[in-house]
This record gives C-alpha cells, structure tokens and sequence, in this order.
C-alpha cells in the first residue's frame, strides 16, 4: 500500500474524477476527507471508503467559500489529527462562449472557483502542514492548457493561473518539505465524457463508438484515459514515492500531447 | 520504506549502467516491486554485488556485460534477459557518458562530444531496437509494456562545460517522444525522468572541483546548490528511482511521451 494512514482531504467528489482518487487513495490505504458542494454524492462516496475499511469523513464545501474551507480542514485534522495531502479537483466548467461574445462575468467565476477557490482551500490547510513538518498540495490541471481550443477561453485561463500559481506555492512552500505538483488529464473516460458521447448521439446520430474512435484515433496509446487510471497519478503524488518532486506537471493523457 | 510489493510481481526489466549509484537504486527499488532484473554494465565488477542485493530480495538477477555502443552486445544483453527470466516488461536506459568537463567551449574540439552522442544516443536507442520485438511480446500478453530514459536536468538547465552530454539527452528526449508515438500502437510506454544533481561519488567530485576553484569548502558548494531548489536538498538515487518504478508500472498505464523532472524543484516543468 502506497499511501497506509496517509490523512488526504479531496476536493470536488462527484461521479468522476473526484470519486476515483478518493477510491485509489482509500485503495492504498489512506484515511479520508472529502469535500463538494452536493451532499448525496459525497454521502455515496462515504459509503463506499467506509465499505473499503478506511477512515473516511465528510464535509459539504463550496471553496469559493473561505469559511468552508477552513472547516474542511479542521474536519480532517479533528478526525485524523492533521493533514499529509489535499487534492484539489473542485473545478467550474467553461460556459463555452467566444471571448468576443462572452460577459467577463462568467470568466470571474469561473476564475474564482478554479484558482480562488484551490488557493483558499490550500490556505486552510498550509499552518496545518507547516505544524507536522511536510505535506504534499495535488492540483488537478487541464490539457486545456497545452492544446488551447476556442470556446473554453475562461476554463484554459483559469488552470493556465493555477499552474503558474502551483509552482509559486511550491517555491515557497518547498522549506517546509511542503511538496506542491500538479497531474494534467486530457480525455478522461467517465461519466461526464459518457453523457456527452450519449447526448451527441441523441443530437446528431454520431454513434457513441464513433465519438469514441474519433478520439481515441488521436491518443497515441489508441484508448481514452479512464479516470481511474488518472487517479494513480494523483496516488504517486501523494505518496513518498515523490519525495523530491515538487513544482511538476505530470501530462496523463494516453500521450495525445508530449511535455 | 514505503510499501511498493506487487506493483512488478511477474514482471522483468532490464537496467543499463548499473554501478553503485543510479543503475544500483533503481535495480533495488524495481526488484523491491517485484521484477527480476537483468543488470547491464561494462564491467562486471560493478554489477555483481547489485545481483547479490536483488537475489537477496528473493528476485532473479542476470549479469550481462554490455557496452552499449557495441550492437553485438546489446543483442546478446536483450537476448540473455529474455532467456534467463523469460520476458521483458520494462527496460531502464541509463547508462550515459559525459565529456571531460573541466575544459570550456573556448578551443572546442568536436571529438569530445563523440563519446556522449555515441552511448547517450546511438548506445540507449541500439539497446532499445533490440528490446522492442520482447517489449512487444510483453505488451501482447500483459496489456503494456514501459521504457524509461534517465535524462537530465542540463537538458533545461545548462550547466557550464557539459554542452556534449546535455545535447545528448535533448536529443534523446526528443527520440523518446518519436519512439512513444510509434510504439504507442503496441501499448509500449516510453517516458523519461530527468533528475538533477545525485548525491554520490560523482557530485562530490564536482563540489570539490568547483571548491577548488573558487576556494571554498566543498560543503559550503553542495549548501549553495541545495539553496538553488524549492525543497533545500540534494536528491539521493534511492529518492530518485521511485519516479522510475511510477513509469516501470501499471500506475502509468495511460502515461507516454512524458518527463518527470525529478530535482527537487529545482526546475518546473
């Protein structure tokens, strides 16, 4: 077990992505935290890490929300007695408009939840680490930020700010043996790429297969990523296996884009 | 030790340059895993006591004696593993060669780059022709295989009087990239860890050669290099070759074309 009674808190535990780190994480024998904004999806996930034998608590959390934050953390260390990793997958989605055409008001939210919103949560869990003497801060990045498409302008801006801001944290955090990296999925095969290939089927006729072969054709190892796969990325991160790597970006996308 | 057991279990790999630093950590911490190793050096002095630790560790070890410039070599290396643990999973090109590094580009002469092209480049990607046809057959049977360059950090970050060896691992990383694109089809992995300064012999060397020249003591060099990184300190092998294991494994499956700078921060990536 790569992870035995690590105390990790995840943000943003949903269907996806979320899910499966809090699920690896459990799987290597971590205790954990988890953090969203919708209740029953973290009450699922409670269940199921309760089911795996790990410690497990939970916490309603909108990370635009300091407050919130802060009380995610204390959850953690109330119920662990600190905080080794946080993993930050809290995330807006873009509202797919030209730059030209969209209201900067849809931009500023989504940058305050995806770079605000991590940095607050990393704020709350910072003199925590500091206290125990090293940690590891995970960021959930975006191929976006390497393969820039039109339409998704405020989505790529925001984890373009939450790389560069990644890096500074872990400048300055590195003299305290906190270790700061961030993973970088591209396609990711889950729910949300699933409801997507159904709802272009039921528009378009385009069968889910070949959705999935158009893009699959384009990722060099010929299959989409799942996002259980991604999830040991985040595994590596968090353990001790990554010592003495901090400030990275680690591309998980099957190696449809080289970095 | 963290618990890394099973992430190999069945699984071979073949290491080049084993000595008693990098090629030694990461035989130790692949057998660990648990993968039998073939371990490949030109001297067999400096594998022996390696294959004594891996045997202790209740996995297989082969010594094979290989220069790998020498593409006769390369195949008899490939073609022993093979036999000896019947497979090969994963292969870890890292043997390397460094120009004398105490002469300036003033004067250059172009032989002296010669070494660090022939065995970074032509040795590493001669060794990985010849592994690719058992990779293939490992990847068919196992649903992937993994090949891993050690690069550098002067890939990125120059060092003064290296320029032979840091153009080498260039070229090699783009090599990387062109061989995942090929070998991708097949399920072949192909990434690259490019650590920083390795404790060891070799730093200590260096540290007391750059003391010598600016007369300052040695420890006061390696503290100002440590100060350089975003985590104060300088990386051992044994820290270093677990990002090795990350790729060697099935923790990586969806990972290809990539580098891992491994150095403490000291570059991001």
């Amino acid at each position: 077990m790569l992870l035995k009674d690590k105390r990790c808190i995840v943000s943003g535990v949903g269907p996806g992505l979320g899910k499966e780190i809090a699920l690896a994480f459990a799987r290597e024998g971590a205790d954990l935290a988890l953090g969203a904004r919708t209740e029953s999806y973290l009450e699922d996930v409670h269940g199921e890490i309760e089911a795996m034998g790990r410690r497990v608590v939970h916490a309603r959390t909108d990370i635009t929300d300091q407050a919130q934050c802060d009380a995610l953390a204390q959850a953690c260390v109330d119920a662990f007695g600190g905080i080794d990793v946080l993993v930050h997958n809290a995330f807006a989605p873009d509202v797919f408009q030209l730059f030209e055409d969209v209201d900067l008001a849809a931009w500023r939210h989504i940058m305050d939840v995806n770079l605000f919103g991590s940095l607050q949560l990393t704020k709350s869990v910072i003199p925590h680490m500091k206290n125990q003497g090293g940690g590891s801060i995970i960021f959930v990045n975006s191929m976006i930020i390497r393969k820039i498409l039109p339409l998704q302008g405020g989505y790529a801006t925001s984890k373009g700010a939450l790389m560069t801001a990644a890096q500074v944290l872990a400048k300055e955090l590195g003299s305290h043996k906190i270790r700061v990296n961030s993973i970088v999925p591209g396609w990711m095969w889950g729910p949300s790429v699933e409801g997507y290939f159904k709802m272009m089927e039921s528009q378009t006729g385009k069968s889910q297969q070949e959705s999935y072969d158009e893009i699959a054709s384009a990722i060099t190892l010929g299959e989409i990523p799942t996002d259980d796969d991604t999830a040991n990325a985040a595994v590596f991160f968090a353990s001790d296996l990554s010592s003495v790597i901090t400030g990275q970006a680690l591309d998980v996308n099957g190696g449809e884009v080289f970095h | 030790m963290i618990d890394t057991s099973g992430l190999l279990d069945g699984r071979a790999a073949v290491v080049s340059g084993v000595g008693p630093g990098m090629g030694r950590a990461i035989a130790l911490e692949l057998a660990r895993a648990g993968a039998d190793i073939a371990l490949a050096a030109r001297r067999d002095a400096s594998m022996a006591p390696v294959a004594e630790e891996v045997r202790q560790l209740g996995r297989a070890a082969v010594c094979v004696p290989t220069d790998i410039t020498d593409p006769e070599a390369c195949a008899r290396l490939a073609d022993t593993a093979a036999a000896e643990l019947g497979r090969i999973d994963v292969l870890v090109n890292n043997a390397f060669a460094e120009e004398d590094w105490h002469d300036p580009f003033d004067g250059f002469d172009p032989e002296r780059w010669r070494a660090p092209i022939d065995v970074n480049v032509f040795g590493t990607l001669g060794l990985t022709q010849v592994c690719v046809p058992h990779l293939k057959h490992a990847a068919a049977e196992r649903g992937g295989a993994s090949i891993v360059m050690i690069t550098t950090l002067s890939v990125k970050n120059p060092i003064p009087l290296l320029a032979g060896y840091a153009a080498s691992k260039r070229a090699l990383t783009t090599a990387a990239q062109v061989l995942a694109k090929e070998l991708g089809p097949a399920k072949i992995r192909v990434n690259c860890v490019a650590p920083g300064h390795i404790r060891g012999r070799s730093l200590d060397e260096y540290f007391d050669w750059i003391a010598g020249q600016r007369g300052i003591a040695a420890d006061d060099v390696a503290h100002e290099i440590a100060a350089m990184s975003a985590l104060p300190h300088l990386a051992s092998p044994e820290e270093i070759a677990p990002a090795v294991l990350f790729f060697a494994s099935n923790l990586s499956r969806v990972i290809t074309g990539q580098t891992l700078d491994v150095n403490c921060g000291r570059t991001m990536n």
